[in-house]
């Protein structure tokens, strides 16, 4: 009987090409991540229960947008609608839906990213992020990983794709999930192709979202390395600057003539994030189109949204539409956060890669 | 193949301490040894070779190409640091499929690490995690990540230290052997008897400087022009001592009463070994302990500066 060989052979294999080697740190990353904290995995679960909240809205605007759907066989969906639209508005949304149903489903997505995914993100992050590059600052692994044939950019694409990756776990995925569910639930073909430019707008958003806060927190953990010092870090830089945007913009509750300084937006990581999204989601637009076409039929739409953002806790959404507006574009138009966004991006990605590639520059 | 490392010139400078000094060196495919004393200028060395430094002055050639930001070169090159940069709680094979998969293996990346970690003794202990393992287990899965992707030129940095008995003896048999296969493969240490056991080309480095480099006969040769220093312990040095200069190659005697020690210097060891036991045998006397002060490594350095 032949003995097999079991042992090392030489290889000539074809090599991967070089974008995919960052995903070799991803891939490896993720699974570490996945294998060594508990508390992350619970989180993950938790991150979708808004969800649960977020799917009958879905689901009741999908259903009574339905020309087809009796109202009356589907109560308690139409009672869940009811709480949004008037008996004359909802008329209007089913005589024609692919011009109603794009501008609201962008502004419930939005209020699904601002109020609830983006605090959950910031959590996320603190529990992904910080050892990240501290865990290769304390063990030198870049000594490892730079012997390979992969270089610094790849080095750091491949982490920042790793808190891009959990960031969408829980903003992108779930997002498209309630996308899914809305699409099963629409009138017709049209509304699928009405309503295509929404995808964009839940995976541009996503990425605004995850593209600033994980280069801010990679950032970080490559200053120590010591994970927890990291965290610390991050929670404080995130916690005292959102106080801070609070105090400073505190006024606006007891005030509608109140203007903050512009510069206090630029305090909380997560109002920026916030703002560019409603930017994305071309929330203004959105609003004033759906708000001018029904008219004094969208009064309880409007009432409901109001509420929405004050629950939420967004306090300077106080009167009318027109207050939901000022609340996204007050102190500087929402474009300014985007930019905001890319310059922060830029300045940590500059500044990671000097810290990266420092131990080559002595 | 044609040159395997080429220097001419080499310096590095951190600020104004000399990690490596007008270093100018040629080495062919082999394997060579690369041995100092901690501090030598070993690391900084390597990071030359393997591109993690920027030269201050002169330059080096690795398997004819700059190693400077050259990242195609790294697909020739395997390197096994000396510092253990592990996440623990991942196991070997994952660890070494990661790197692999670094290296631009796909599919066969797993497969490859499996290979790797085989021919290193490490398939028992692969799915364990790292932070469990002896520093045996972790040196075998560094020199497993260095191999993974079936390097020209592999660099071995301190491969043996903390290592058991038995896994040094395996480190130095798959360096015997990968050499035989037609692998490069330069072993930095400071041990010269482990060194030895691998190659017989060393290249000597002391204070940055590259203090010899060749075949180990040349070096010795440089070194029998300086008495060897070997210690004797017995109960009577005196009378030992008598006897051993009376009918062995000597060139001096250093006597310690109170330690009960005798320190020779002989310029020719081999005839002093040979003699040695017939001499003991005649005085009667019983030799507790014999010991060569030359068999560490700063005490060939120290006559090789010495010589320079």
């Amino acid at each position: 009987m032949p003995i097999a060989e079991l042992g090392y052979r030489p290889w000539d294999g074809a090599r991967t090409g070089v974008m995919q080697r960052w995903m070799a740190i991803t891939r490896s990353e993720i699974g570490i991540a996945f294998g060594s904290s508990k508390l992350l995995r619970r989180f993950l679960i938790f991150a979708w229960i808004p969800i649960l909240y977020f799917c009958p809205i879905f689901l009741a605007i999908g259903y009574v947008a339905d020309p087809a759907n009796n109202l009356t066989e589907g109560a308690m969906l139409t009672e869940i609608a009811g709480e949004f639209l008037s008996g004359d508005a909802l008329q209007r949304i089913r005589a024609d839906p692919q011009s109603f149903l794009p501008g609201i489903w962008s502004i419930v997505f939005y209020f699904f990213f601002a109020y609830t995914q983006s605090v959950f993100a910031m959590v996320i992050v603190a529990i992904v992020g910080p050892p990240l590059i501290s865990r290769d600052v304390k063990s030198k692994a870049f000594l490892v990983y730079f012997s390979k044939p992969i270089q610094p950019w790849q080095y750091l694409l491949g982490k920042l794709a790793t808190v891009i990756f959990f960031v969408f776990c829980i903003t992108l995925f779930p997002a498209l999930v309630l996308y899914t569910i809305s699409i099963a639930l629409s009138p017709d073909v049209g509304t699928v192709q009405a309503t295509l430019p929404i995808l964009l707008q839940i995976s541009m958003a996503s990425l605004a979202t995850a593209l600033p806060i994980g280069m801010v927190v990679l950032l970080l953990s490559s200053l120590t390395g010591n994970r927890r010092i990291a965290t610390f870090f991050w929670l404080a830089a995130w916690i005292f600057g959102e106080i801070a945007f609070r105090v400073l913009t505190l006024g606006g509750n007891f005030s509608r003539n109140f203007e903050p300084p512009p510069w206090a937006y630029f305090l909380s990581l997560r109002e920026l994030t916030t703002r560019a999204a409603s930017y994305l989601f071309q929330l203004p637009e959105n609003m004033e189109a759906l708000f001018t076409n029904l008219g004094p039929a969208g009064e309880r739409l409007q009432r409901s949204m109001r509420g929405f953002a004050s629950d939420m806790g967004d306090a300077s959404v106080i009167e009318g539409s027109t207050d939901v507006l000022a609340a996204t574009s007050s102190g500087f138009p929402p474009w300014v956060s985007l930019l905001a966004i890319a310059l922060l991006s830029s300045l940590s990605g500059a500044l990671l890669l000097r810290r990266v590639t420092k131990p080559v520059r002595i | 193949m044609g040159e395997l490392l080429e220097a001419r010139n080499l310096t590095k400078l951190y600020g104004v301490i000399i990690g490596v000094n007008d270093v100018n060196l040629d080495l062919q495919p082999g394997v060579i040894g690369l041995l100092g004393p901690n501090g030598a200028g070993k690391s900084t060395f390597l990071k030359l070779v393997t591109g993690q430094l920027r030269p201050t002055e002169g330059q080096v050639s690795v398997l004819g190409q700059n190693p400077w930001s050259n990242v195609q070169l790294f697909n020739r090159i395997g390197l096994c640091p000396e510092q253990d940069s592990f996440y623990d709680n991942m196991s070997a094979l994952e660890f070494v499929t990661s790197l692999a998969r670094l290296s631009g293996m796909g599919q066969e990346a797993q497969d490859r690490a499996e290979q790797a970690l085989a021919r290193v003794s490490a398939t028992e202990f692969m799915h364990r995690s790292i932070g469990e393992y002896s520093k045996g287990m972790r040196q075998r899965t560094k020199i497993a990540q260095a191999i993974v992707h079936d390097p020209d030129f592999l660099i071995l940095d301190e491969p043996l230290t903390g290592t058991d008995p038995i896994c040094r003896r395996e480190i130095m048999d798959l360096v015997t052997e990968l050499g035989a296969e037609g692998k490069s493969i330069l072993v930095a240490s400071h041990v010269l008897h482990e060194v030895q056991a691998m190659t017989d080309q060393f290249v000597l480095i002391f204070g940055g400087r590259i203090l010899a480099a060749g075949k180990v006969q040349e070096i010795r040769g440089l070194m029998n022009e300086f008495p060897h220093r070997i210690s004797l312990r017995c109960s009577d040095p005196k009378k030992l001592a008598g006897a051993l200069i009376r009918d062995l190659p000597i060139d001096g005697v250093e006597i310690d009463q109170e330690r009960e020690e005798v320190m020779v210097l002989t310029k020719d060891p081999g005839e002093f070994y040979a003699g040695l036991s017939q001499v003991v045998l005649a005085t009667g006397l019983s030799v507790r302990e014999l010991t060569s002060a030359d068999d560490k490594l700063e005490a060939v350095f120290n006559y090789l500066m010495a010589a320079s």
